[in-house]
This record gives structure tokens, sequence and C-alpha cells, in this order.
């Protein structure tokens, strides 16, 4: 009876000690900015996560950075990737003829040099520079021919494939189509020296070529892998900076060793990254915490509870949000066919504040369509400084134009509906706009309509919306990814917004003035102020952001806006005990 | 009784075809395309696509397709999650950290369950007996990632116990997320043991043991217990399903590669293959279980009838 009594007693105490402790801990979480990590306090907090200037010290002995990933990798093969996850691992494990630097140029890598084009702008001869795969193999210019016609069979039904190539390699719209490969203006003239067929000049053609659709393979082991090609790390083949291995193709945990192989393998200072996928922002934060991993991403509420740390990295990302103003709804003009109407509006709301205060994770306010730091020039100027701001808050002048836009239409109240995602911070973001616009415009009543991401494509696609929030990250690094968007009839337009004089410098920056990079920018600089000062179009919201806790030995990884987000090939650990 | 488990097998059978059926056209209906970057493409580059997942064809010709291939074994294969995987390879390679978990936090709920429950009855009214049912209620009433998150932060992060998550420690990775997944079990075996010794406690034939002379702890044991844990059985059907719906979240905050984790980043990417695979695993699992449960329960208490009152 006395041992039974115990026993009782015990397992009560044990089921109690674990509530306590759980609702002890649970109190604790909002406290989590305060307390202090082990680590010491770096005399340099890389910013940015690409300033060179950050390195201090030696590199450690123990060369190992720890991440983690927000998802699986749906599948390795370069043909056929389309995600973010497999185009960073790709990034870092594979290569193409040309790869991002630290400056976010695209610089000769596979490639010997830059290549030789002809005065046309329509052939690229390239010259292979000696490089093996990770299995001892010769990288072969037939490697890139047998990858690239491969990522175009319909047969391999990659998505990536033809989006990339059509229109700019000469015959990959017919070859995506089901036509004979060899039409395709890819040719290995032997060994070293592949020669590409242009469709157009294309002037960034070489920064396409850092992109993972454009990276080679081997097809003596792609054919021999068979189904199994790129199922798992051990079907593969590397030749990139680092090797993956360990990876069982449906698992959350794969590992990056260094690859020795590696043409560049020298300037590789790291042996192993780890990386495990978790999807929960609380546990990578308990993980970057516990010291487990190296970096946490901070996403909505968590950015905002962190934005003072000193481990703070913020990441300025080539994506941009805007609203887009519908002028024909249903067959009928709407009051946004009006251009003082989307002047009033676009410049009626606090975009500083909407930064700073709702959206608190690093994003910057946009008053242009190109991001900022997202493209160069050949002297690394951003093209974003050729036009600066093209429009702001001013509520004022926004009145005015209201005034002056009611007249025109003969109304004194407009009622627009503002079509946005369902996620918190959308909502969060929507009712502020709402909020600002209704108290700055008199007699505009403007209504919500959240709808999940699927909804959204189709009502745009439909252009069934009066205003709609929207944004769009780069598929090539060059402004006119964001710019032709809104070419009359480009199929993300539907808008109904055209312009002769737009369309025209367009037309010009894609044809005659290909080969002439100033004079393209320009015209591509003039088409932006023409979208936004002029007519309003769009009203630019913000450039996001993103910030990630990053402990204070790890060093220069270089962050990319374009392909594979990041790069490890440069990174090292300093100061680690 | 072969006759009873027979026509529970047709039925079971009949159960899963409409479940499949309805989950096949209700995700169909879901706005958004299996392929990721399909609004990226042109109408004819999108149909090429298209075309290599065979969701071209029209919807009935899918459906029965689909249909064929599943009676066959046949589940397809993953659109984008693991782009050209056997859905059977994925279910298979992640079932192993879910059964764990669950059998663990099965096995642990129960036993602790039953252990306050015995405790609260036999000291009814008592403060031993109130903090068992204040327990109780917390269990079935905070969800079980809110306990994930709680012992994750304080097990892990600050004591520094249990690893904070991730799937490679063995058997010390799997006692959290086990814990979490306790709790509703423990709660509902709780308050079902209390009740039943309760009403067990008061019935003759322990007044019997108690003038035959039969000490405390052997009527408590020997007598009311077994009794009691009878309609136990009952509720693990209802326990079964709350750790799998459990082991949806809790296999997400401790990162576990698990089927649960992997059915949510499923529906989010409307791979078609990956959510019918693992709808019809999880009813599988489930019909068993209350098959299982029923037939148990004739076993053990003849009185209940199995044939539906014929016979």
């Amino acid at each position: 009876m006395k041992n039974s009594k115990l026993f009782w007693l015990l397992g009560l105490v044990l089921v109690l000690s674990i509530f306590l402790a759980a609702c002890g801990g649970g109190d604790d979480t909002t406290d989590g900015t305060e307390e202090e990590t082990p680590e010491e306090t770096p005399e340099e907090t890389p910013e940015d996560g690409e300033s060179e200037e950050a390195a201090s010290g030696e590199p450690d002995a123990d060369q190992v950075l720890n991440l983690v990933e927000g998802a699986e990798i749906p599948g390795m093969d370069s043909a056929t990737a389309e995600d973010a996850v497999a185009f960073n691992l790709l990034n870092n494990v594979n290569e193409g003829l040309f790869r991002l630097n630290q400056d976010n140029v695209a610089e000769p890598a596979l490639a010997e040099s830059e290549p030789e084009v002809s005065e046309d702008g329509l052939t690229y001869t390239f010259t292979l520079r000696d490089a093996n795969w990770s299995d001892g193999t010769p990288i072969t210019a037939q490697d890139f021919e047998f990858a690239w016609k491969r990522a175009l069979d319909p047969e391999v039904g990659s998505p990536y494939g033809p989006y990339m190539m059509a229109g700019t390699i000469k015959g990959a719209t017919e070859v995506s189509e089901g036509a004979d490969p060899s039409e395709l203006g890819v040719v290995a003239e032997d060994d070293k020296t592949l020669v590409v067929t242009l469709e157009r000049p294309t002037p960034y053609f070489m920064s396409l070529m850092a992109f993972g659709t454009f990276y080679p393979q081997n097809e003596e082991f792609v054919t021999e892998a068979g189904g199994d090609y790129a199922s798992n790390s051990d079907n593969l083949l590397y030749n990139g900076p680092f090797m993956l291995t360990n990876w069982d193709g449906t698992g959350l945990t794969w590992t990056m060793e260094k690859n020795p192989e590696y043409w560049d393998a020298d300037t590789v200072q790291l042996d192993t990254i780890n990386v495990d996928v978790v999807k929960e922002t609380s546990t990578a934060l308990n993980l970057y915490q516990s010291g487990e991993k190296d970096r946490a991403g901070l996403s909505g509420e968590f950015a905002m509870q962190y934005a003072d740390d000193p481990e703070v990295v913020r990441e300025l990302e080539p994506v941009l949000f805007y609203l887009k103003f519908n002028q024909e709804r249903n067959g009928e003009e709407t009051p946004l066919a009006n251009e003082n109407i989307r002047k009033a509006i676009s410049m009626a709301f606090n975009k500083q504040d909407l930064v700073e205060v709702v959206l608190a994770n690093g994003s910057l306010p946009a008053n242009y369509l190109v991001p900022t730091e997202f493209t160069f020039n050949e002297d690394t100027e951003d093209f974003r400084d050729i036009n600066g701001d093209l429009t702001g808050f001013d509520a004022e002048q926004a009145q005015e134009f209201w005034a002056t836009g009611l007249e025109e239409i003969g109304e004194t109240e407009v009622t627009l509906e503002l079509l946005g995602g369902d996620s918190e911070l959308a909502g969060k973001m929507d009712a502020y706009l709402k909020e600002q616009m209704e108290t700055n415009l008199e007699g505009l009543t403007v209504n919500l309509k959240a709808v999940p991401f699927g909804v959204r494509l189709e009502l745009d696609e439909a252009q069934d919306y009066d205003m709609q929030n929207s944004g769009w990250g780069p598929d090539y690094q060059d402004p006119m990814t964001f710019i032709d968007l809104f070419v009359t009839g480009a199929s993300h337009n539907l808008m109904s917004y055209s312009n002769e004089e737009f369309d025209s410098l367009v037309e010009q920056a894609k044809g005659e003035l290909a080969q002439d990079p100033a004079a393209r920018w320009e015209a591509m600089a003039e088409a932006e102020r023409i979208l936004i000062e002029d007519d309003a179009a769009i009203a630019p919201i913000y450039q996001r952001a993103t910030m990630t806790l990053q402990k204070p030995y790890v060093y220069d990884i270089v962050a990319h806006p374009f392909g594979g987000d990041f790069s490890y090939k440069w990174a090292y650990i300093s100061g680690k005990e | 009784m072969a006759r009873y488990i027979g026509k529970r097998i047709i039925y079971m059978v009949i159960t899963l075809a409409l479940i499949a059926t309805f989950t096949f056209f209700l995700m169909k209906i879901l706005p958004g395309s299996p392929i990721a970057s399909a609004d990226k493409l042109s109408p004819e580059q999108r149909a090429v696509v298209e075309a290599r997942y065979g969701l071209d064809r029209p919807l009935p010709v899918q459906y029965f397709e689909y249909m064929f291939g599943l009676v066959q074994g046949d589940l397809g294969i993953s659109i984008n999650q693991f782009k050209g995987a056997e859905v059977t390879d994925v279910i298979l390679s992640r079932m192993g950290p879910s059964a764990q978990i669950g059998f663990q936090g099965m096995l642990l709920g129960t036993a602790i369950g039953i252990l306050l429950g015995m405790i609260a009855a036999l000291r009814q009214n008592t403060w031993v007996d109130y903090s068992s049912t204040i327990v109780a209620i917390i269990g079935i009433s905070i969800p079980s990632f809110v306990f994930a998150s709680m012992l994750q932060y304080s097990l892990g992060l600050k004591l520094g116990w249990f690893p904070v998550a991730l799937w490679k420690d063995g058997f010390m990775s799997s006692v959290l997320p086990s814990i979490a997944l306790a709790m509703f079990p423990l709660a509902t075996a709780a308050r079902f043991i209390r009740t039943e010794m309760i009403e067990v406690l008061g019935s003759d034939y322990i007044t019997l043991a108690k003038a035959k002379g039969a000490s405390g702890s052997e009527i408590a044991f020997k007598h009311a217990f077994r009794n009691a844990l009878i309609p136990l059985i009952t509720v693990l059907g209802p326990m079964a399903v709350a750790i799998l719906t459990g082991s949806l979240v809790v296999e997400q905050i401790f990162a576990i590669p698990g089927i649960g984790e992997q059915f949510v980043k499923s529906i989010m990417v409307s791979d078609f293959s990956i959510i019918m695979g693992t709808t019809i695993f999880f009813s599988v699992f489930l019909i068993l279980v209350i098959l299982i449960v029923d037939i148990m329960y004739g076993i053990i208490d003849p009185r209940i009838r199995l044939s539906g009152g014929k016979s």
C-alpha cells in the first residue's frame, strides 16, 4: 500500500512538473530578444551578407556551416528545376558558363573567358576551361548541348526550359513544341567550343548563363541513371564548389561537402555545410539560439521582435510590390481609366509608415518599378540611379489630382475594389492602404477583397478587379524583366494599360538598341518614367527585404538577386570557439 | 464473427472508395495548379507540361485511371513536391518517424492517463482528484502544437534536456514530440478511467470483495481496474485520430521527416498524387484502427452483439 502511494505521487509529480516547466517556458518567449547569446559581440556585423570588408579574422580550422532551409528539395535535375530551394542548391553544387560574383555581376566560370560575340550580337562562341565533374570526367561543350536540349524536350516536360530559352535561343520555341532538337541554335563544335545562336540580341545573355537551367549535364551519366537520375545525391554529378551528399530524395536533411574536383577549389574555404529543413520560423529560431544553426530567417512578427538584435542581417530582394490599376473591367471603363484618379491614388498612401510599422521587415518604400541593387552596368552603377524616385507620398498633391479627376469623370464619389492576398501580412497591409486612401481622398470608398494566390491569378487573368496588390520578382538580371510586363497586350498587363511611346521604347531596347548598352538603359529608364511618372499606370508600394539572424562568426555568404539566392563559395567561419 | 468481419471489410472498401472519389474531385476544385510556374508559361508550353503529367485529359478519364491504378496498388508519381518520385516510396520513406512518435505518444498518454484516472477515482474529491481533473481538462483543451512549442522552448532550448528539434539523436529526438502527442490520449484516458472506476467501485461485486476481506490494493487493481479498462478500448479510435491530426503540426514544429508534415506541404503545392496517396493511407489506417477496436471490443465483452441485432 505504501509503495503504491509513492508510485502515484511520483507519477503525479512527474506530470505536473512537465506542465510547470512548459508553462514557465512559455512565458519567457517574448523576452527572447533580450537574452544574451553565448557568442561574443562581433566587432563588425556583416551587412547585407554581401560585404567583403567584414572579413576580419583568420578562418578557423573547423569550417562547418549549419543552415536551415524552408522546404524540401523537389528535385535536383537542373533541366526541370523551378523552385528557389533547387536553384539555390544548384548554384552551389553546380556551375554554368558564368557565375554571379560577390558584386552580383556575371563573370566567366566554366567558360574560360568572355565569349566571342558576332557583330550582329546573335552568335556567341564560348571556350570552356579545363574542368572536371565530381567523378573525374572532363566537362565538355557536348554536356551543355545535351542539357539544354533536354530542358526543351516535351517528354521531359520542364517548365523552365521553354520559359528561359524560348524567344532567346534560336529554335527553342519550336523544339519545345516537338521539332527536331537539331534545329536548336546550340552546337558543340568540339570538346571545348560551344556556339550559341540567338533569336534576337540579348544584352543580358551572360547573366542567363549563371542560371540553373543553363547548367551542363553529362549525357552518359544521365542516360545510365535513367529514371533514377537526380533522385538522390548519389545519382547526380557535381561541378560546383560543393558536392551534395546524404540526400535521400524525400528527406529533410542533406549535406554539402567541398568538391575537390572544382576548378576553383582553392577559393572555397568551407568543408561542410549541413542543411536541415525547418518549416516553422519559431523552431528555426530555437535552433539558432541553441547554437545548432548559424542562420535563421525572421518572418512576420519575428522580424519586428528581433529588429534591434545585433545579429540581424538585412537582405534586400529584387522583388517589387505595386498596385495594378485596372482601366477596363468586364468591357467597361473603370474610374481608374482616368489618369488623374490614378495619380491621386498612387500618391495617397504613406509608404514610409507602411514599411516601418506594418511590414517592419526591413523592406524599402518604392517609388519606382525596377528594384534597387538589382542590375548594374559595366562600371557597377545601379540602374536605379538613372531615374531615382518617380512618384511619392504627397497627400496635398493627391487631393488636387483627385479633385480634377472627379470633375473629369463627373462623379463625386468613387467606390473601388482592392484585390489582395489572404495572408495575415497581406490583410494588414491592404487594410492600411484602404485607411490611408479613404482618409486622404474624400469620396473614395475602398472595398477589400482577400483571396488565395491561385484565385487572385484567376481574377487577374479574367481582368476582374479594380486595384490589385501585386508583386514581381525577376526572371533574368535585366531591367527589362520588370519593364516589359506592361507593354500593350503583354500577358501580365491585364489592366488595359496602353501607351504607344512606352511600347516603342521597349521595342527599341529589345531591337535596335540591344547592342548599345548605354542607349538601351536610357530607353528603358525613359519607359519606366513614362509608366510611373507620366501615366501612373501602377502605384509602386515597396521593395521586399528579409531579415535573418546570422552568427557573427559567419562571413561572406553572398546573396544574389537572381538565380540561386546565395553563394557559399566565398563563405568562411572565423572566431567560433 | 467471421461473417461480421467480412461484412465490415466490405464496408471498409466502400468507405475507402468514397473517400478516394470525394478527395479526388474536391482536390480538382481547389484553385491553383500543381505546376509551380504555370503562370509563367505560354498556353502552348503549359499544355506540354500538363500532358507530361496526364493533367490534360478529361476529368472522368483521370479519375478512372487513378482508381484503376489504386486497385493495383499504384498511387502514381509526385508532380512537384518530389518530382517524379513514386508516391508509395515517399509514404514508405516517411512512415518510420511518424509511426514511432505516434506509438510512443499513444503508449505514454494512455499509461499516465490510466494512472491519473485511477488515483483520482480512488481518492475521489480530494486535491489529488481535482489536480488530475485539471490536468485532464488542460490536456483536452490545449492543442498539441501549443504543447509542442512549449516543450521545445522549455525542455529543449532552456533546460537542454532534449534536442530542440530535428531527427538526429535517435530516441532522444522522439521524446518531446511523443510527449506533445501524448497529451490528448492522456487526458482522455484519465477522464474515462476515473468515471468507470467510480462506477465499478460502487457495484455489488466490489462490496462482496470487501466483505471477503480483500485488501484495498487488491480490490483496486484486480477487480475495479480490470473492469474499468474494458470501455477504454472504445476511445482508442478517437485517440488514434487525435494522434494522427496532431502529428501534422507536431512533426512540422520538431522538423521530423514524417508523413504528417509532408502532407501539409503537398496540399500547399497542390501535388495531387501526393495528396491522394496520403489521404488514402491515413484513411486506411483509421478504418483499420476502428475495425480492430470493434473486434477487440466484441472479444473482450461478449455482451456486445456484433452481428447487429440479428442471428
